[in-house]
């Protein structure tokens, strides 16, 4: 299977402000020497505590931050390498899926011009008719009335707007989506809804995953792989089924144990 | 502050500048007397029906004076902060969004044009360009610039850090797109509110100029330049002093009560989220 | 406290090679060069020339800049065309006018500011506070020219309580130079209460609304007793930091006001420097009234840091 994502050996240091003009500068490492390979239609689980590093883990790889060391290869590509062009594609392929979708989109467009945003960027050479019936069909996609098109942000339930979210990472057609936190926010009912819809467009659109998420039960549902971070470093990987059935490790046992799954899976 | 006191604050200020307003349109149309004229038998009239506020030292109607010296005000005072206010703007988003040296350098350069006292710069900029016109516009228009850009600087990082803009950067949208599209709408509201609120002290900028007669020009009228031209008889014919003072201090009030109220509101508004 | 010191003098110097960067540029690279300037209407192109090359107008603007700079640090501030002076010598002949302006015009607004402001806090939303409101509105929004024209006619001229114009120097007594300096002094306090009003104003309402106004309440003290003693200490501070603000609005406002009243301070020499476009003596002035207010700003940062205990055990507030 081909693999869109490739990272090797992440680092990210922050610095720590200094509390003394002379003291020695300080760094804080968010993420810690982290490798990870996301192939075609693969799902990768990120499971983790807040502070773990596994959201600037995911901006590090969707190329919103830099990292300080370390590479990530796009298609067999270093992306600090990338002419424009490649850029542009590389920005094309890869969407994010906020954890509050409300925040996400912007308060002051309706939800027509939120999800016209990309397409504005991406196929501006293309006439409106042809983006509007692209912007309708990605409604259908996921299941939302076209009615709400000319709706603001906070006229719409928080499910309506992780929905809005998606049809908008998913309008460019992209090969890997990263949802960060996407499900956190959200009632446990509408939680299960959009875990379901994210699967089903997988189904459709052969696209991968990277699934960043706390919740074990979650990452559990969608994902084919799973990593356990801690403090910025990956504490334990590997299939799903394994990890978080026959976990190796101390600290993946204490976070199954305090989510409900072990109660479900008996 | 209540809603209804902030409502009649902003109704009494907008009252206030539409007086303005009126006077300067109505003062293309109509005047009582030619403000231009001199004729020494009419010299210091005092208030009467054919002049409404008497004359001045060359005979001159200084009701028709003080219309005029409206669009003079009105004028300097929108073009000045206008300018002003897009280059303010343009150097605070550009120091928001550059990271390192050069929002360094941009915002100790704001830092130092603020330690010029606010008629200083203007009279350092009319020394070298001239006396004039439109270059007490433009020395205004200077002196505006850190105001705007200090407050455009703290609004961009403020929503630069919203999760709305990370979506936008994840999408694909580029810097200058972000600036425009994305933050500017969001922030526009509280740079009108800077925008009214700067143009009083940017019509009172330049009577001052005017006054010390660095502004506007003779024959051409404006209250400060009134006020100057009168200055040594008003010891004995004291009427002189009042109208033109009281005029812009009219205007001037006018455009900070409403500057004042939008600003409250806005906070409030914030407040209540 | 040290690093901070250390840290605002940094930037308070970076403020200030820019300020010496805009002025230098405006002044120089702008129409009328110095050497025209300074010949007037005896400038025949060979005598400028030639006073171009002495002044070393012909070097690149780094090192015109930087000779300039030097001169500066030396205390050769150049001479001035009109006056045919020393620059410092001039600015020092004058500087006590224009401080003892500001000092009179001081002890006027600051008892006031802060009886209104900690009125208008204490009884908020009551008619002292209107009242103290509108007065702040008035204030900022009457022209300070005007307001002197008008004491001058009323005060001066009319009650004849004060001489119409001029100076009493310290050789006829400290009392009648302050008299001479009272009328103009006050019109230059009105422009001043706005903004302190509204400072003391809104720093006594927070602390009023601090948890040790609370504590105090809890402990018993009665509450009078509490405002003057907690209350009022917290509100006192804020206003050193707007201090340094005032007294660049004061140097403007002392612009106009010595003009008028005919008192042969900065304000009133800046005037001449500028209808005479003395450029040397006008980028000395620039130079010192801006680094006043630069440094002042730095010494009310640090009393401020120094003052007030919250900010000082906050860590890296700035």
């Amino acid at each position: 299977m081909e693999t869109i994502i490739e990272a090797e050996e992440l680092v990210k240091e922050y610095k720590i402000k200094k509390q003394q003009l002379f003291n020695k500068q300080a760094y804080f490492q968010a993420v810690d020497h982290v490798s990870l390979q996301v192939r075609v239609g693969q799902t990768v689980g990120v499971v983790g505590e807040s502070g773990s590093g596994k959201s600037t883990l995911s901006e590090l790889i969707g190329g919103l931050q830099q990292p300080t060391n370390g590479s990530i290869k796009y298609l067999g590509k270093d992306i600090s390498s990338f002419t424009s062009t490649e850029y542009r594609h590389f920005r094309q392929n890869i969407q994010f899926i906020f954890q509050s979708p409300k925040d996400s989109l912007h308060p002051f467009y309706t939800i027509k011009e939120n999800l016209m945003e990309p397409l504005g960027i991406f196929k501006k050479h293309q006439p409106e008719r042809i983006l509007l019936q692209e912007i309708h069909d990605m409604l259908d996609q996921v299941y939302l009335d076209e009615s709400i098109l000319n709706k603001h942000a906070s006229e719409i339930s928080g499910g309506q707007a992780q929905r809005v979210a998606i049809a908008r990472a998913l309008i460019l057609k992209p090969k890997l989506i990263i949802a960060d936190e996407c499900v956190s926010a959200l009632d446990v009912s509408v939680q299960a809804q959009i875990i379901q819809l994210l699967k089903e467009l997988q189904q459709k659109h052969q696209m991968s995953y990277l699934f960043i998420s706390h919740d074990i039960s979650a990452v559990n549902e969608v994902a084919d792989y799973v990593m356990v971070m801690k403090n910025g470093q990956v504490l334990e990987q590997g299939m799903t089924e394994q990890v978080l059935f026959q976990p190796k490790h101390d600290y993946t046992k204490t976070l199954i144990s305090s989510s409900y799954l072990l109660e479900r899976e008996g | 502050m209540s809603k209804l006191r902030q409502h009649k604050l902003f109704s009494l200020g907008l009252f206030l500048v539409l007086v303005v307003i009126s006077l300067c349109i109505v003062s293309f149309f109509y005047l009582p007397q030619d403000p231009n004229v001199m004729n020494t038998i009419n010299r210091f009239q005092s208030p009467s029906k054919e002049f409404l506020l008497g004359t001045d030292q060359f005979g001159r109607d200084i009701l028709s004076r003080i219309m005029i010296s409206s669009r003079y005000a009105l004028f300097i005072g929108l073009v000045s902060v206008f300018l002003g206010a897009v280059v303010g703007i343009v150097i605070g988003a550009l120091a928001a969004t550059a990271n390192g040296w050069l929002e360094t350098i941009l915002m100790r350069f704001i830092d130092g044009l603020m330690a010029f006292p606010g008629i200083l710069l203007a009279m350092m900029l009319v020394a070298v360009l001239g006396k004039g016109l439109w270059n007490a516009v433009i020395a205004i228009a200077i002196f505006m610039i850190p105001v705007f850009s200090r407050l455009t600087y703290s609004l961009v990082l403020d929503q630069k850090n919203q999760l709305y803009v990370k979506a936008a950067r994840s999408y694909g949208a580029s810097k200058c797109r972000i600036i425009f599209k994305h933050i500017l709408p969001m922030i526009l509201p509280r740079l009108i509110t800077q925008f009214s609120a700067s143009i009083g002290s940017a019509i009172l900028i330049e009577s001052s100029l005017s006054f010390l007669g660095l502004g506007v020009q003779p024959p051409n009228a404006s209250w400060g330049l009134m006020l100057s031209e009168s200055r040594q008889y008003m010891l004995t014919y004291a009427y002189l002093a009042v109208p033109p003072g009281i005029i812009l201090m009219i205007t001037v009030l006018g455009f900070n009560l409403i500057g004042d109220a939008w600003n409250d509101s806005i906070v409030s508004r914030r407040m209540a989220e | 406290m040290l690093s901070f010191i250390i840290k605002r003098l940094i930037s308070g110097l970076t403020v200030l090679f820019f300020i010496s960067i805009i002025t230098f540029f405006v002044l120089r690279w702008m129409p009328g060069d110095p050497a025209t300037l300074s010949l007037g209407t005896e400038g025949t192109p060979e005598k400028i020339a030639e006073l171009q090359e002495v002044m070393g107008l012909n070097l690149p603007w780094y090192q015109q800049y930087y000779h300039w700079i030097q001169d500066l640090f030396s205390g050769d501030w150049g001479s001035s065309y009109v006056f045919g002076e020393d620059v410092m010598t001039l600015i020092i002949q004058r500087l006590p006018v224009t401080l003892l302006l500001a000092a009179v015009s001081m002890v006027i607004v600051i008892p006031f500011a802060f009886i209104i402001g900690i009125m208008s806090a204490l009884f908020k939303e009551r008619w002292v506070d209107y009242i103290a409101r509108s007065l702040m509105q008035l204030g900022d929004a009457v022209p300070q020219f005007w307001l002197a024209l008008i004491f001058l006619v009323f005060f001066a001229s009319k009650l004849g309580w004060f001489p119409v114009a001029g100076y009493v120097g310290f050789d006829d007594g400290i009392l009648a130079s302050i008299h001479s300096v009272l009328l103009p002094a006050i019109v230059l306090a009105i422009g001043q209460v706005g903004p302190l009003i509204r400072i003391i104003r809104s720093s006594m309402l927070s602390s009023l609304e601090q948890d040790y106004m609370l504590m105090t309440q809890v402990n018993g003290l009665p509450k009078t007793l509490a405002i003057v003693k907690y209350a009022l200490r917290g509100a006192s501070i804020a206003p050193l930091t707007i201090i340094g603000m005032q007294l660049a609005n004061m140097l403007a406002g002392a612009i106009l006001v010595e003009n008028i009243f005919a008192l042969p301070g900065i304000g009133r020499l800046l005037l001449m420097t500028v209808e005479q476009r003395d450029l040397i003596l006008l980028q000395g002035m620039v130079i010192f009234v801006t680094s006043a207010v630069v440094l002042v700003n730095i010494l009310t940062d640090i009393c401020y840091r120094l003052a007030n205990p919250m900010i000082r055990f906050g860590g890296n507030h700035e």
